[in-house]
């Protein structure tokens, strides 16, 4: 639904509202729908935001508890290869064990599968490494990956006979390192390639393939 | 570090999180995480809700960041807008299940003093300016909602006073506030 100007008055205390947070249930549903649908009820709302943000901004802070990180990184699959904790005594723990398992383990060890992804220049785009002993999946990408603002590359295995499985998004650039789930471990198990598609930002909404199938390459034994 | 330059440390790091850098989210959840679950605890009032809302503003921020970034959003305020959206879902989740030993204090006495407590942390004089222009009862009405996350209705029982008037104090002071802010 597009705006006229004379509801402008009437969608801009519905903004306050809904900033405020006073609009609720199924009205609060609809303009934040309404908000997706139309930039000037955006803007409207961004300029609430803007001015109350203020007054958040004065708020005393509370310390969320350091494992809330670790786990927020989980539901997006993400792990870092050296995670920086934020007691001191953890952050100490941490360390040796990144030194003692996962680095040098990583590091020296060559991965029992990789698959290699090239750009259409021929240059190597992402390296995809697997670590069965360890449930690990690396991703590395050497340069930087271009791609739409508002799309994010995925990973997925390809499973002979069944549906693709998500292997999370992949780094534009840099390194990304994933514990595999047990779904996950048993797709890679019986895939020879794996597939990267193109979806919306933070990956597929469904569980499968949205967009195009940008790349299928195969996974092979390592060296 | 003040708001201007907390404001471009977050969205730098939004940038980055927009380029999938698993490193920016570490860093903004240090920058912004205290902030945004100071404001969850408030409105919840529970801390296993507030750590549940977190989690889900955070994939949001994660998953929204290159939105934020193409349209040039104010960051910290972007993302201080998703903390009400998770809080009020959250409690429409929780609303079968009714806050018997509330962790945070919710009447308006208590909000007072926090409020107090709260002033002398991060002056900021245009705001103190504008909000002490508004009159009392209005002031504690929008504390209610937006700092707390009451509902109208819950502000109406908490204040003693008629729905209606409530919910007309608020409207103005709100527009109040934004005119005398942005003066």
């Amino acid at each position: 639904m597009r705006p006229a100007p004379q509801h402008a008055p009437w969608i801009d205390r519905l903004a306050a509202e809904y900033v405020l947070g006073t609009l609720r249930g199924r009205a609060r549903v609809r303009f934040a729908r309404w908000r997706g649908a139309s930039p000037l009820v955006d803007e409207y709302i961004q300029r609430w935001e803007k001015q109350l943000a203020r007054w958040a901004l004065r708020q005393r802070p509370v310390t969320p508890p350091p494992a809330l990180l670790a786990k927020i990184q989980q539901r997006l699959s993400l792990a870092t290869p050296a995670p920086v904790r934020w007691a001191a005594g953890l952050a100490l723990i941490a360390l040796c064990a990144s030194l003692l398992l996962y680095g040098p383990a990583m590091r020296t060890v060559p991965p029992d599968r990789l698959a290699v992804i090239n750009n259409s220049a021929g240059a190597m785009q992402w390296r995809v490494e697997l670590y069965v002993q360890r449930d690990r999946l690396v991703v590395r990408s050497p340069q930087l990956a271009a791609k739409p603002a508002d799309r994010d590359y995925e990973l997925w295995a390809l499973p002979p006979g069944e549906a693709a499985v998500s292997l999370g998004v992949m780094p534009v650039r840099g390194e990304l390192a994933r514990v595999l789930s047990p779904a996950q471990r048993r797709a890679l198990a019986l895939s020879t390639q794996v597939a990267v598609s193109v979806e919306p930002l933070g990956g597929s909404p469904t569980g499968h393939t949205t967009g195009p199938v940008i790349f299928v390459v195969p996974l092979v034994a390592a060296g | 570090m003040d708001d201007d330059a907390r404001e471009a440390t977050a969205k730098s790091l939004v940038e980055r999180c927009a380029r999938r850098e698993p490193q920016a989210l570490e860093q903004l959840y240090k920058l912004v995480g205290p902030l945004l679950f100071g404001l969850l605890t408030r409105m919840l009032r529970r801390r296993a809700l507030a750590e549940e809302a977190l989690q889900d503003v955070f994939v949001r921020i994660w998953q929204r960041a290159g939105q934020f970034n193409a349209e040039r959003r104010a960051a910290l305020a972007g993302m201080i807008g998703i903390a009400p959206n998770r809080a009020i879902a959250q409690l429409r989740h929780e609303r079968a299940a009714p806050v018997l030993m509330p962790e945070l204090p919710d009447s308006a006495e208590d909000v007072a003093a926090v409020t107090a407590d709260e002033k002398t942390s991060v002056p900021t004089a245009l705001l103190e300016r504008c909000l002490g222009e508004l009159p009392q009862e209005a002031q504690q009405c929008l504390q209610f909602a937006y700092i707390n996350g009451r509902s109208h209705q819950e502000i109406s029982q908490l204040t003693g006073n008629p729905l209606g008037t409530v919910k007309s104090w608020i409207r103005r002071a709100l527009f109040a506030l934004r005119e005398c802010l942005e003066s």
